[in-house]
């Protein structure tokens, strides 16, 4: 029997969407009209943007506001893995507290607990290291042990910790219980299997909100201009304060917010590319692999690509 | 599943039950299970769907707690330490280190998914028994 010839390639003609011209069309004219007014409306100062937008203080602000962010997201990691496993904990005691902390931190507005912690030298007026009841060893005045930025940070971080610490549960209890038994027939333990079965798996879950999380509170650290603190926000308002430009100034920092949390996305979308291993079959691709896919069609978007080479997978 | 007549010889025994109860709730599983598996010796626990069989071999891990008799593995009692004739339940460490010497493999076999074959393979002896890697993985591999 001879082998089938193998019919020709199939060369169609696609189907027309005019509607997607048409559609097309009016966005266009509406991004001339907002680019027209950018360039022709003078109000939006562009040259005063520009002229602050490198000025040494706004850069200072701006590397505030990232420390800011890192040493509240930190807090909020670790508190919430803590506050996650202990609220998963058989010890009524210890996951009540959990509830307890997360209830009080969920229930109250982060912009008064940032003002709590700013004044707390109020209800203590110094802090010390001692013996419950008995006698103190080390003690310092609580406004040199938290000033403003100290107070930013706590404010933010152990607010942060109760949304992580939901977010943390969920991801481990999205983890199947067989895995925990298996490791356990292997003979590991209580804390090796936390760290090297069931946290590697739940963070496939945990981080895209963490993400988000840390995201917000990119912007979420401006509140702290509230109490002192000169991060970009509060460092713009100082400007405003004296030159009354407020429109480009505010622009000023939304420019810099706005390229922050880009850099943040992009980040985030490397790690949950890390933490994808095992769970699917091919990893998603990279951002710059998917332009590549999509510049060489114009007709439509490609985003399936072929599955990465299984030796690029390990660490 | 209900125990049969089997020989009890303690000495000899890799695994040893002794009238096992285990009930979860209103059902009772294990009714009195006598086993004794001799070492070298293979055997086969039949029955059908949902009579017991993965409690019992769960019950020898440890992962479920035994409400009633005996079991033990190589000559030790499994789970529990007699001293002054009561029980004293074990600690966790202990629990632990016992386990790494029983191999069980699991109805859904649950391999750990965000690791490679190696690592599969090696975590016992590496995460457990604190081999270096390099010579957890050259044992790895079937010779
Ligand atoms: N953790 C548990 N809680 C309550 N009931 C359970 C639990 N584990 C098992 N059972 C019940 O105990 C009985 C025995 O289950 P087991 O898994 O040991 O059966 P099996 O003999 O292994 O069945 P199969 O052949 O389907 O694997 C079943 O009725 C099951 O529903
Ligand atoms: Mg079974």
């Amino acid at each position: 029997m001879s082998a089938p010839r193998r019919p020709g390639d199939i060369t169609a003609v696609p189907v027309r969407h005019p509607g997607r011209w048409v559609a097309s069309a009016v966005v266009l004219v509406l991004v001339a009209m907002l680019i027209n007014s950018l360039v022709t409306n003078t109000r939006y100062g562009w040259g005063t943007i520009g002229h602050y937008l490198f000025e040494r203080s706004v850069l200072d602000g701006l590397a505030l506001t990232w420390g800011l962010t890192g040493a509240a997201m930190g807090i909020g990691v670790a508190g919430g893995i803590v506050l996650a496993v202990m609220r998963l904990s058989a010890n009524p005691l210890l996951s009540g507290v959990s509830w307890f902390y997360i209830w009080v931190f969920r229930g109250t507005p982060v912009l008064v607990q940032l003002f709590l912690w700013y004044n707390l030298s109020y209800l203590y007026s110094h802090i010390a290291l001692g013996v419950p009841f008995g006698p103190e060893f080390v003690h310092a005045s609580t406004n040199t042990l938290i000033p403003a930025v100290v107070a930013g940070i706590l404010g933010l971080g152990l607010n942060e910790a109760a949304y992580m610490a939901e977010i943390v549960r969920a991801g481990i209890l999205a983890v199947d219980p067989g895995q925990h038994e298996a490791a356990s027939s292997i003979g590991m333990r209580r804390v090796q299997i936390m760290r090297h079965v069931v946290l590697p798996q739940a963070m496939r879950v945990i981080v895209p909100p963490t993400g988000n999380e840390a995201n917000s509170m990119l912007k979420t650290t401006s509140l702290v201009s509230v109490i002192a603190v000169y991060d970009l926000f509060g460092t713009t308002q100082n400007f405003i304060a004296s030159t009354y430009e407020s429109i480009p100034l505010l622009l000023m920092a939304s420019i810099w917010y706005l390229a922050s949390s880009t850099v943040l996305s992009v980040a985030q979308y490397y790690v949950e590319r890390f933490y994808a291993r095992g769970a699917q079959r091919a990893l998603p691709p990279t951002p710059l692999q998917r332009l590549r896919a999509n510049l060489t069609t114009l007709r439509r978007p490609r985003i399936d690509l072929a599955p990465v080479a299984p030796a690029s997978r390990r660490r | 599943m209900s125990g049969g007549a089997a020989v009890a010889d303690s000495d000899a025994a890799m695994v040893l039950a002794e009238g096992v109860h285990k009930r979860f709730g209103a059902l009772e599983v294990l009714r009195g299970i006598d086993l004794s598996v001799r070492r070298g010796e293979v055997a086969c626990i039949i029955g059908p769907s949902g009579s017991g069989k993965s409690t019992f071999l769960r019950c020898v891990n440890h992962l479920e707690k035994i409400d009633a008799g005996r079991l033990f593995a190589d000559g030790v009692l499994v789970g529990y330490e007699e001293r002054g004739g009561r029980l004293h339940e074990l600690h966790e460490r202990e629990v632990a280190r016992r386990r790494a010497e029983i191999g069980m493999v699991f109805q859904h076999f649950y391999l750990f998914p965000h690791m490679t074959v190696l690592d599969n393979v090696c975590s016992g002896p590496l995460i457990v028994k604190g081999v270096p890697r390099a010579e957890a993985e050259a044992r790895a591999p079937a010779p």
